[in-house]
């Protein structure tokens, strides 16, 4: 695992930098928002990292209650406190993308709400890992609200179908009439979209690495340290 | 057109200062943690 | 025992505050804006409340009065019933003819009195093939605009 994260610190760190000059220096100005459109390279593959975050949680606290093992719930506990962070900015970034072009920070439309719903959620996971004294138990339980919390996802995503919203359909491709999927956007914006994305991902593996092996090290020690209290 | 640039270098930055304040955090933390595993190890021997 | 009743009865009470709240808050949240053929279809209903109407702004209609801050306009979405809205204030970058619009505020006889006036973004990200003629119009654009 050291080993991984060796490799992927640099691999992320200087994709995200070759994003960056690219879209600033290498895309060209979309004509309906300007410059400020530049924000959605960093919204859109935000939210794909808090999905995927949050997606691994719900299969990692689904493998805990299965085996019980706590490898299980450490791989979940470090992800959903990435996939936090990443939420965090997914509301930040998209409140200050909001305010040129809609004239406003904040709505209580369907996605923003259910938006907001999921990054309370797993504030309420954190809460409960650190009210929970007995470390099976705290497993046990963020498990299942990791489990309840992923659920909103799918919602997040449809809402701008279900409902009637301020927030725009999902930007990547749009279905004709004649049902072909087509991409809602030139290739020259699509492109560094798409990279931005995966250079996203690689950072997030990396984070989640560096967050499994924090964690794995500090309940070593702990392990260690009750042992020799007790002995 | 509007240029907008203070929203997009805010959002850029805070983006920026959140990872880079992340990253270093945690990369602190596991040195700690690696330091004092390896103490636990000397004593031992 | 009686602790324990009372407990419950406090947990039953602050429960149903919960539910009474997000449902009222689910409703606002599902019906987001309203559509000008509803409101034209049941006037009376919506006559003084604070309401939001999603549409679009009609071309051809918009007024722009720079020295007083008013931006009149009629909205529709299918081009057969309008609302003729009336909004004082900044008028925002985005907004322009035949742009998706979510306006907040109150009827007044035939014309909506907006107090928010929000910019729809469509899902669609365009670009002028003028504007970027050759390679270096990328930083032309970016020092121009």
């Amino acid at each position: 695992m050291a080993r991984w994260i060796k490799i992927l610190e640099p691999l992320s760190i200087l994709s995200l930098i070759g994003c960056g000059i690219w879209i600033f220096y290498g895309t060209p100005i979309e004509s309906e928002m300007g410059f400020v459109q530049k924000i959605m390279y960093l919204h859109v593959p935000s939210v794909i990292v808090t999905y995927t975050a949050f997606f691994v949680v719900f299969a990692f606290s689904i493998a805990y209650l299965w085996k019980r093992d706590i490898m299980f719930d450490q791989v979940a506990k470090s992800s959903a406190e990435i996939g936090e962070v990443f939420c965090a900015l997914v509301l930040i970034t998209g409140a200050i993308w909001g305010k040129p072009t809609w004239g406003t920070y904040w709505v209580w439309d369907a996605r923003l709400t259910t938006t907001l719903l999921l990054f309370l959620i797993f504030a309420g996971y954190f809460l409960l890992r650190s009210f929970t004294k007995e470390r099976e138990r705290a497993a046990r339980l963020a498990a299942v609200l990791g489990i309840i919390g992923f659920l909103d996802i799918p919602i997040i995503h449809k809402s701008v179908e279900w409902w009637r919203t301020l927030h725009q359909p999902t930007t990547l491709f749009k279905v004709e009439a004649t049902g072909e999927a087509k991409p809602a956007m030139p290739m020259e914006l699509l492109l560094p979209l798409l990279v931005t994305m995966g250079a996203m991902l690689i950072f997030y593996f990396y984070l989640l690495l560096l967050r499994i092996q924090t964690e794995k090290q500090y309940h070593t020690l702990q392990e260690l340290i009750a042992n020799n209290e007790g002995g | 057109m509007p240029m907008n640039l203070e929203y997009v270098f805010t959002t850029y930055g805070i983006w920026l200062v959140t990872f880079i304040l992340y990253v270093f955090i945690m990369r602190r933390k596991l040195k700690t943690y690696n330091d004092a595993l390896e103490n636990f190890e000397q004593k031992k021997t | 025992m009686k602790s324990t009743y009372k407990f419950l009865i406090g947990g039953i009470i602050i429960l149903v505050v919960l539910v009474a709240l997000s449902i009222q808050g689910l409703q606002e949240m599902t019906v987001f804006f309203h559509t000008p053929e509803e409101i034209l279809q049941d006037t009376e209903a919506f006559e003084r409340k604070t309401i939001r109407i999603g549409a679009l702004v009609q071309s051809g209609s918009v007024d722009w009065d720079s020295k007083n801050l008013l931006l009149s306009f009629n909205i529709t979405e299918d081009s057969k019933h309008f609302i003729p809205v009336v909004y004082e204030g900044v008028k925002p970058d985005m907004f322009r003819e035949g742009q998706g619009v979510v306006v907040e505020g109150k009827m007044k006889g035939d014309t909506f009195y907006a107090h928010q006036l929000l910019v729809k973004h469509s899902e669609e990200y365009k670009l002028d093939p003028e504007a970027h003629k050759d390679k270096k119009d990328y930083y032309k654009t970016l020092d121009q605009s």
